[in-house]
């Protein structure tokens, strides 16, 4: 929403869903109330955290409703329909939505909005209202909003457990629903919410019937049957039932069709890609590149469009969005929220893209794998800054899996890194490149090779991809080249495999080995005669994550560099006595990098916190880094820097414990954090003086709520 | 967070390992015959029927414990014998064969696994195979030679024969237990806070960056 008036805008978060929306929206007290733009501006300022923030509170309303006002526990949802206001307020006028009054709904002891995507309620004619919300079951988002559990304002009720714990929040949610909506909404909504509940079990105890398992695979993914590492055939004597049955569902899903094969969780085998398959980081060019934002508008301080067409272009989108495979609308919800800036993960990702963009000017260039490095740890360190600070929304464990989540995540953060920086990344890797030698080296190498009949240099005995088939090759090099997506990339690359294998094939029909591979591989990368092969095998082998590098796709971009490094150390006929030394060293190099990383990632030793900044009448919250080594007290300097304040004694760092603020001791280690079960929320800088007038208010505001709730 | 889902993920049924395998040796001593008769015969893998073989995978269970194998294939050629340390980086296990017909190519054997102790120390589990045990008329290798030179370098020896299936299975059993002891044995000295070693990757650890001249043949038997 907006105010014209003052060109500010505020996130809210209402599918536009008449059906279900019981609630009449009005701007929040605070807003409402504001007498100067300077207070606007800082509730602006405040994007999503206003929501939990001790402003927004939530007061008895103009008309507290009254019990003898309810509506009675049979009226049907339907009947629950305020009739349009004749003289509609403008900002109902804006939403063009068709609301219930508080007063025929806030019995729920003050808690707000029950959501519902419009693009789950599928319309069938001639069928009857159950039959569509059974429809609605099998495919539903709910999404109760819990704004009575700020963190800074004392909760009612106990606040929701972190979005993790899908499963006691699928509860919490149910118990939330029950409360708020109307009886027979409320055992459609019941049931589906069950459903979650269930579903969130059969996740975590793949045993389960297969039944409901099958259930799963129908709503939430065509891809769910693959996660055969929870129930590998090698299982079949501890559990003989249930994995025939498995192990037939995985036969079948081997058989899937290829279109399919690009979306999978692991890289698919040689043996199931299809060359003609495409790929997802290239057909972007047939998206239209102003393609509308999911749910949240653009980004402030912007005026945004026109309301109208707001409207139909969120429509328009959210309608997209229902025909994309899970996995693809958990990276069209990531990118959206990368790019709002009003969200704590957008403003993280689009601080990162600016100095990015920064850091890969042709002056500031350092190494390529340095680069690359520090673009693989963002990813690593934004991808658990997600999980994190459910902004995302829905949240991603009503989408996906526990065990397709880290793949489409992994995606998602490509298309929201590394598809911005695209040009500069490879711009940058081509200056890096011919500064340092190496990109001439290996068109030198190329050469000499191409020179020296490569079919006898490398001793190929096998049949090699002809004229057409190494058109082919090239081409597929290409699109790898314009690939933004590792995964993509080494896609390609196995792409690029299977051609090389079916020409071998031709010539003979044994199967082969490495032995008459990877001579007939080094063939194909001389007749290639592209050396800028050696820039994308770098780009994959610092960007894939390392469960990449273990499988099939690890094993061929292995072989490709294997190849490289030899046609590198290739001496005209003689016979290679070592790799080049400088190829021995950066591969040790590599490997000890990589080999940590595994080990950081799951242990990160730094962490983005939030932090809310409070000075008088502004706030503002900044997303900082805290790292490992930093204390509190560092973290309170850092904040000191970073809000700008002039005199850093005045001011501490606190945090929310039971709902009042308690200084954060100088020696917190950010493992104490979470420990503390500080990681989603907000920490509070302000000044030390202003510690008891900040506590005092929310004593008041907590009084309000219960009050509103009793 | 991240050690929970780890957790997660082997929770159903206690442990997943995966381990690298990587198959040293000459060219013509049946490497790929001998894994594809592996992977092939237990679970008619689809992969096999089609195109590749130098990259396999094979799931078992071994002991309640599920096990995933991964198995590179190297080129045994001389003139890619540089390339072996990018291929055997990371890997728990090894698999050197020979054929007992060849002399040679025992020798060759001895070069890969002076290399291997060198760059990723005593952590990988060594075998050396005497392949085309059919052919025991033309054995120019002796047992007690190739077993004796395992035994003195650590590894284990086995004879096989790709063609009439004979030892194969034994072979990669064993490597599979002695690689989930090494992965246990080294999950205790990490402590019991380390839930994702089965999947950590080792590093290569390249303790000498002399050039890798070629290996005067059986010049190395007794090191290790």
């Amino acid at each position: 929403m907006a105010l014209p008036k003052y060109d500010i805008s505020i996130p809210c978060f209402a599918y536009i869903c008449r059906d279900v929306l019981p609630f009449t929206l009005e701007l929040p007290e605070a807003i409402a109330k504001a007498s100067s733009h300077k207070q606007l501006e800082s509730i602006s300022h405040m994007g999503v955290e206003f929501w939990s923030s001790h402003l927004n509170v939530r007061g008895p309303r103009n008309e507290p409703p009254a019990p003898d006002k309810l509506l009675p526990p049979s009226s049907s949802p339907q009947d629950c329909l305020t009739p349009i206001d004749p003289n509609p307020t403008p900002f109902q006028e804006l939403c063009r939505i068709q609301t219930r009054s508080p007063c025929e709904l806030d019995y729920g002891g003050g808690k707000g909005l029950c959501f519902v995507n419009p693009l789950f309620l599928q319309d069938y004619p001639g069928r009857n209202t159950m039959h569509r919300r059974h429809n609605f079951k099998t495919s539903f988002k709910v999404r109760v909003s819990t704004e009575n559990s700020s963190p800074l304002s004392p909760p009612i009720l106990p606040p929701p457990p972190p979005p993790l714990l899908a499963k006691a929040k699928c509860k919490a949610r149910l118990k939330a629903a029950k409360q708020m909506i109307p009886p027979i909404a409320v055992q459609a909504s019941e049931e589906a919410i069950k459903n979650t509940v269930e579903e969130a079990t059969d996740y975590m105890q793949p045993c389960d019937s297969s039944q409901k398992k099958a259930k799963v695979t129908s709503t939430l993914s065509p891809t769910a049957e693959e996660d055969d590492y929870q129930m590998p055939k090698a299982l079949q004597k501890a559990q003989p039932k249930i994995l025939e049955q498995k192990g037939q569902e995985e036969d079948e899903e081997e058989e899937d069709d290829e279109g399919l094969v690009l979306e999978q969780r692991h890289a698919p085998s040689l043996s199931e890609l299809d060359s003609s398959s495409s790929l997802s980081s290239l057909d972007e060019t047939e998206e239209s590149p102003e393609r509308p934002p999911l749910v949240r508008g653009t980004s402030n301080p912007i005026m945004p469009p026109p309301r109208k067409s707001m409207s139909a272009l969120r429509k328009m989108s959210a309608a997209f969005i229902s025909f994309f495979t899970p996995e693809k609308r958990v990276a069209r919800m990531v990118e959206d929220l990368s790019r709002d800036r009003r969200m704590a993960f957008g403003a993280l990702v689009q601080d990162f893209l600016r100095q990015q963009r920064e850091a890969l000017k042709p002056h500031c260039l350092t190494s390529a794998v340095q680069l690359l490095q520090d673009l693989r740890l963002f990813i690593n360190q934004a991808k658990a800054f997600l999980l994190e600070c459910g902004e995302l929304e829905p949240p991603i464990e009503t989408v996906l899996t526990e065990n397709e989540k880290d793949q489409a995540l992994e995606k998602a953060m490509f298309r929201c890194v590394l598809k911005p920086l695209k040009p500069q990344i490879d711009a940058a890797l081509r200056t890096l490149h011919k500064q340092d030698g190496s990109f001439q080296r290996m068109v030198d190498s190329l050469q000499r090779a191409n020179g020296a009949s490569p079919q006898k240099l490398f001793g190929v005995q096998v049949g090699v991809p002809d004229a057409q088939g190494m058109e082919k090759i090239k081409h597929k090099l290409t699109l790898m080249q314009r690939a933004y997506s590792p995964i993509d990339k080494v896609l390609l690359l196995l792409q690029i495999c299977k051609l090389i294998y079916k020409t071998m094939k031709n010539k003979s029909g044994q199967e082969f080995g490495a032995d008459d591979f990877l001579p007939a591989l080094s063939y194909v990368m001389v007749l290639c005669n592209m050396p800028e092969i050696s820039l994308e095998v770098e780009y994959m082998m610092e960007l894939l994550e390392s469960s990449w590098l273990t499988g099939e796709g690890g094993y061929y971009l292995t072989s490709v560099y294997a190849s490289l490094s030899l046609i590198q150390s290739q001496p005209e006929d003689v016979p290679p006595n070592g790799l080049t030394n400088q190829a021995r060293e950066s591969l040790k190099e590599w490997s000890r990098r990589r080999s940590n990383e595994t080990i950081s990632q799951k242990d990160l030793h730094q962490r983005f916190i939030k932090v809310l900044f409070q000075d008088g009448d502004n706030s503002l919250v900044k997303t900082l880094v805290w790292k490992t080594a930093l204390n509190g007290e560092a973290m309170a300097q850092l904040c000191a820097v970073k809000f700008g304040v002039d005199r850093p004694e005045d001011y501490s760092l606190y945090w929310r414990r039971d709902g009042v603020l308690t200084p954060l001791p100088p020696n917190t280690q950010i493992q104490d954090l979470q420990s503390m079960g500080v990681s989603g929320v907000p920490l509070i800088y302000q000044a030390s003086s202003q510690d008891e007038r900040s506590q005092k208010l929310n004593r008041g505001s907590a009084v309000d709520l219960t009050e509103a709730a009793s | 967070m991240a050690a929970a889902e780890s957790l997660g993920m082997a929770a159903a049924g206690g442990k997943t390992y995966s381990f690298k395998v990587v198959l040293l040796g000459e060219g013509c001593v049946g490497k790929t015959s001998l894994v594809l008769r592996y992977c092939e015969n237990k679970f008619n893998d689809k992969h096999i029927t089609t195109l590749q073989a130098s990259f396999l995978t094979k799931k078992l269970n071994i002991t309640g414990k599920r096990v995933n194998l991964a198995i590179w294939d190297t080129a045994g050629q001389e003139r890619f014998h540089a390339l072996g340390p990018i291929y055997y980086r990371d890997s728990n296990g090894a698999i050197l064969v020979y054929d007992v017909t060849d002399e040679d190519s025992f020798q060759k054997v001895k070069n890969w696994v002076k290399e291997l102790r060198k760059m990723l120390g005593n952590e990988i589990c060594l075998c050396i195979v005497g392949n085309k045990i059919d052919l025991e008329k033309e054995r120019h290798v002796s047992v007690e030679e190739a077993e004796g030179y395992a035994e003195s370098v650590g590894a284990k020896h086995y004879h096989t024969s790709a063609k009439l299936n004979k030892g194969i299975e034994e072979l990669f059993l064993d490597l599979c237990k002695r690689m989930m002891e090494t992965a246990q044995a080294e999950e205790r000295s990490r402590g019991n806070g380390a839930s994702h070693t089965s999947t950590a990757r080792r590093g290569v650890q390249i303790v000498d960056d002399e050039p890798q001249t070629a290996m005067p043949a059986g010049g190395c038997c007794t090191s290790g």
